[in-house]
């Protein structure tokens, strides 16, 4: 029997895409804001549908499909934020690319190609359009399976007992004993076959588990690897950096020695200029790749030193040669680069 | 710093009590920094889209003030952790409120910094693996009334549902920014 959730999930996903809408532009009921609110702190999957949103109420913004209310409530809320900007002129760099590579020729796809066949679209309907169909299937297809093996076996033991009934019937006169004595081996060996079916059956049952439970190790082994995934409870601070000119490439690698278990690890960076409000700091490897990048950082105080605190989860951090670069953001909100500390991480 | 709406300046978050906030986050060390991450991501998230420029500062200050008042409920708070950080948010936006705060002002793209952004965008694709670019090209590539469609043919195409379709282009998309981000940082410091 079908039970029809799938309607109500996708009503719920439209209601849940304009409730997000509706909260980006600022214009959701305050119990209603409140609602999205704590999903969006305690639901893991809810942030990435509110970042979703927000590409697509920008699309819609640099399209014309937004109502001239909810351009001026994109104008006046959604771009209240400087990320908000870039993701925003982003967006219209992309659209630029899109509109002077227009065709789809390019992709290396002709419109044939793109017509999914038959096994495709029985696959998708089993497997996207809905799920408890094909659960639903999955269990009448087996089901079906081991009502035929039942019916077979059935069938055949029928078979047999009428054949020894048949037997007994007519070999009553000539021998009794003879017949007994082979009906009862017959029975001695159905017996062992069953044995061995049900010792087999066990044998498979113990491997199944035994590969679910080395799945879920592996599983557990490949999240703990993960970079930036593997973090422990306690936080720990480096030595204050120094920036040393431009670029330290003319002093030696300083080393940041991080304690086994360390959590979260911040690094103290000292800024002598008073000349930016706020830093942008972009943690890098010597392969280039951006770890992780803050906003808004702000300059405080630390042993009469003026630092920036960059913070970072340990496990993002491997050994060897990183550097921190920075950008300042000046009064009028303009951004300048600043220059790059390096250093090298050690795991204790 | 002078600017900052909402500044506890009695207290300052010191290296125990945030090593107290991230225990109590999870008794479990392999989770807990992960659970803060996430925690202050959502809470940035939360303030910019409520409208506030300084979105960070509040959720670095909401942190502060929830390690700080940790000793006091450590023992007798029940419930997802989380959802205490959104009450202190509220409170932290109410204050916010009432403060006035210079509106940002939106700093105009200069032509040569559009021109970069193109060029970086042009290089992040090429370095994307083939099929997740004509993906995201296909995915936002038509317009008006054909997008629809468009995408539930994609969908089929992929033998994914549309929305696990919307999720995946988001994501190549987000990796994209994230690449011509760097690009343009990585311009800017040739410059110097």
């Amino acid at each position: 029997m079908l039970v029809p959730e799938r309607p109500n999930k996708k009503l719920n996903e439209t209601e849940d895409t304009l409730a997000i809408k509706e909260y980006l532009l600022g214009r959701l009921a305050l119990t209603k804001q409140e609602e999205v609110e704590q999903r969006l702190l305690a639901d893991d999957s809810y942030l990435e549908n509110v970042l979703i949103a927000e590409d697509e109420l920008i699309d819609e913004y640099l399209g014309n499909k937004l109502s001239a209310q909810e351009r001026d409530s994109f104008r006046r809320h959604f771009l209240s934020t400087p990320e908000r900007g870039e993701k925003l002129r982003f967006a219209q760099t992309f659209r630029k690319y899109l509109e002077s590579n227009s065709s789809l020729d390019s992709l290396g796809e002709s419109k044939a190609d793109q017509s999914p066949s038959w096994f495709q679209s029985l696959k998708f309907s089993l497997r996207a359009s809905n799920m408890a169909t094909a659960f639903s299937l999955a269990a009448a297809l087996l089901f079906a399976v081991f009502a035929g093996l039942l019916f077979i076996r059935d069938r055949n033991l029928q078979r047999q007992l009428e054949e020894l009934r048949t037997e007994n019937t007519n070999s009553t006169k000539a021998s009794d004993s003879q017949t007994d004595k082979e009906a009862q081996q017959r029975l001695a060996l159905e017996s062992q076959r069953n044995a061995q079916l049900n010792a087999d059956l066990q044998r498979a049952q113990q491997q199944r588990q035994q590969l679910e439970a080395d799945l879920a190790r592996l599983e557990k082994e490949k999240e703990r690897q993960t970079p930036g995934g593997s973090i422990s409870g306690r936080s720990f601070m480096t030595p204050v950096l120094a920036l040393g000119g431009v670029r330290s490439e003319t002093s030696a690698l300083r080393e940041v020695s991080i304690p086994k278990g360390t959590g979260v690890v911040s690094i103290p960076f000292r800024v002598d200029d008073d000349k930016y409000q706020r830093y942008r700091a972009s943690l890098i490897t010597d392969s280039g790749q951006t770890i992780q990048t803050r906003n808004n950082l702000k300059p405080r105080e630390i042993n009469g030193q003026r630092v920036v605190v960059f913070t970072v989860p340990a496990g993002a951090i491997s050994p060897g040669e990183f550097q921190l670069r920075l950008i300042g953001a000046t009064r009028d909100g303009r951004s300048e680069p600043i220059g790059s500390y390096y250093f090298r991480a050690v795991k204790q | 710093m002078e600017n900052s709406p909402v500044r506890n300046k009695d207290w300052t978050l010191t290296q125990e009590s945030f090593d107290q906030l991230l225990g109590w986050l999870d008794p479990d060390r392999e989770i807990s920094g992960r659970k803060y991450e996430g925690i202050r991501t959502r809470l940035i998230k939360l303030f910019a889209c409520r409208g506030c420029a300084e979105s960070e500062d509040l959720a670095d200050e909401c942190i502060n003030r929830v390690a700080k008042k940790l000793p006091q409920i450590v023992n007798t708070y029940e419930g997802d952790p989380a959802l205490y950080f959104y009450g202190v948010a509220r409170h932290i936006h109410q204050e916010y409120l009432r403060r006035p705060a210079p509106a940002p002002e939106p700093i105009p793209q200069t032509d040569e910094e559009s021109e970069h952004e193109y060029e970086c965008l042009n290089k992040c694709l090429e370095e994307l693996p083939p099929d997740s670019r004509n993906l995201v090209l296909q995915y936002y590539h038509e317009e008006k009334k054909a997008k629809i469609d468009h995408r539930k043919e994609m969908a089929l195409r992929l033998g994914i549902a549309v929305n696990a379709l919307r999720i995946r282009a988001y994501r190549i998309r987000a990796t994209l920014q994230g690449c011509v981000h760097a690009c343009l940082e990585r311009k800017q410091f040739e410059r110097i």
